[in-house]
């Protein structure tokens, strides 16, 4: 009879499934309640899963591989193939010695690299009348591990180089002074077939290669100025220690000038007329030493009608200064400036 | 486009990216990432637009300085700083300061204008966040590098 023994093979199947389901949940050491609550499905519904009432519905069985680390195919295989594996299984082997037998109609996965190969079935099993598509044997052991095993991610070695990764490249090339071409042929392949692991260790290789060569002032943002190598914060120390006057030009046009009291990464506090001025460095555009008429060279001063190319922003921030923006300063006159890193970030 | 999002929010009285984001909706993380990150980020146009309009302020105003971000610039200060060529940085003002990078780090650029008789005057200290474009001295008008790089996204 056909449909008996499609309906035989199908509940066989579920069935098989099933109890793939209640295997992979004993594996993992969870309890039906708490497979219940990590899914978020009811536990009468997975009693249901694991005793073959019911097939698992597939967005039921998406909730169920993410809470059990499996993959969605070892709950539900494909049609006409066997439950896949419980990956971690190592059919060859089990802790009484006894050899355990696997077939599988499955390929490999690609993180079970280290699986043997399937063994024939033993002779009792294989003679059973209606052979089932396919059987996974469980290890006894394999009840007690309560280890998980996560479903299998593309292996990292794999992964093309990232976009920040060939940037840091090219930025170390032009420390090193050389050319992509030079660079490419010192990697010994294209820039574009790297690998992120290996583009990782190029990057280290290159980085020290780069601090022999052409040592890298680094800035550490907001270790001021003792601890570090940070070139304005020299520049700001030795004008203040000399008291010489700078001359600071602010984005909405204002410009004071004045020798330089004191610092932090984010403000500069002039002397301007007796009174203690902290300017944001936000709103500063540059500086420089005071001009006492001998100093050669002033900022070109080009409007945007003159050289022809638009500049929509200058009008956009124009508008926007005059109207709602005050002068960054305030006055402070008796206190030395608090550095507080909240008032950049509006606290 | 990091250094227009603090001049931004210091410009609405400090307001934080947690504020912005239940304002307008955009993740405050994103608007954090957008501000730390040194590569070229802002992909979401539409998140930009939120802020623009958040902001009042045209969403161009956010989309042009995308290319503008800062490794661009410090490789471009890097490959110059070693080889003395004169370049031009026009700011945000629409003025242009030539001369030669002395140093730079984090935050500014020392660029010593280049005399006629070939002495370098005292430097200005450009802080990075103002700089809107560059390019080599030598170069045509044309050729700044973040209009170029504009020019070849809309092409």
């Amino acid at each position: 009879m056909p449909i008996t023994r499609g309906r035989a093979i199908t509940r066989a199947k579920e069935t098989s499934t099933m109890s793939t389901l209640r295997n992979i949940r004993e594996k993992k050491g969870f309890s039906l309640p708490q497979l219940a609550a990590r899914a978020g499905i009811s536990a009468r519904t997975l009693t249901d899963y694991e005793e073959g009432r019911q097939s698992i519905a597939l967005p039921h069985a998406k909730l169920l591989a993410k809470a059990l680390w499996v993959g969605i195919e070892e709950l539900i295989p494909p049609a006409g193939s066997a439950p896949p594996q419980t990956p971690g299984h190592n059919p060859a082997q089990s802790a009484n010695g006894t050899q355990q037998a696997v077939i599988t109609t499955q390929p490999a996965r690609p993180h079970s690299s280290t699986a043997q190969p399937a063994l024939p079935l033993p002779e009792t099993q294989a003679s059973s009348a209606d052979a089932q598509p396919a059987v996974v044997v469980k290890r006894p052991e394999a009840i007690s591990d309560p280890r998980g095993r996560r479903p299998s991610r593309p292996e990292p070695a794999a992964a093309p180089i990232t976009e920040g990764q060939r940037q840091e490249l090219e930025h170390l090339a032009v420390r090193l002074q050389i050319n992509r071409e030079q660079l490419e042929e010192r990697l010994g392949k294209g820039l574009d077939t790297l690998k992120r692991v290996e583009g990782k260790e190029w990057i280290k290789r290159l980085r020290a290669m780069a601090e022999e060569v052409a040592p890298n002032l680094k800035v550490k943002y907001g270790q001021w100025p003792d601890t570090q190598e940070d070139r304005e914060a020299l520049f700001l120390r030795e004008h203040q220690e000399a008291a010489m006057p700078l001359t600071f030009k602010l984005f909405n046009g204002e410009v004071f000038t004045g020798p330089v009291v004191d610092f932090t990464p984010y403000t500069i506090t002039l002397k301007v007329g007796g009174t203690d001025m902290v300017l944001r460095k936000l709103a500063i555009a540059y500086y420089r030493q005071a001009d006492d008429g001998t100093q050669t060279g002033t900022p070109g001063t080009v409007t945007p009608e003159e050289n022809g190319s638009p500049s929509p922003r200058k009008a956009g921030k124009k508008q926007q200064t005059e109207t709602e923006i005050e002068s960054d300063h305030i006055g402070v006159p008796d206190k030395p400036e608090q550095d507080n890193m909240d008032e950049d970030r509006g606290a | 486009m990091s250094d227009y999002i603090k001049f931004l929010r210091a410009s609405r009285g400090g307001i934080t990216p947690w504020e912005i984001s239940e304002a307008c909706g955009v993740p405050a993380g994103d608007i954090h990432y957008i501000e730390v990150k040194h590569r070229r980020v802002g992909g979401d146009d539409a998140a930009l637009g939120t802020l623009a309009r958040f902001f009042n302020v045209d969403v161009s105003e956010l989309t042009t300085r995308r290319e503008a971000y800062r490794k661009l610039l410090t490789m471009f200060l890097d490959q110059n700083t070693n080889s003395g060529s004169p370049v031009v940085f026009r700011l945000e003002s629409g003025e242009q300061i030539e001369g030669q990078v002395c140093w730079y780090s984090r935050e500014a650029v020392a660029v010593a204008p280049v005399s006629e008789e070939g002495g370098q005057g005292a430097p200005f200290i450009v802080q990075r966040c103002w700089i809107a474009d560059w390019r080599q001295a030598e170069d045509e008008d044309t050729s700044w590098k973040v209009a170029a790089a504009l020019a070849g996204q809309a092409g």
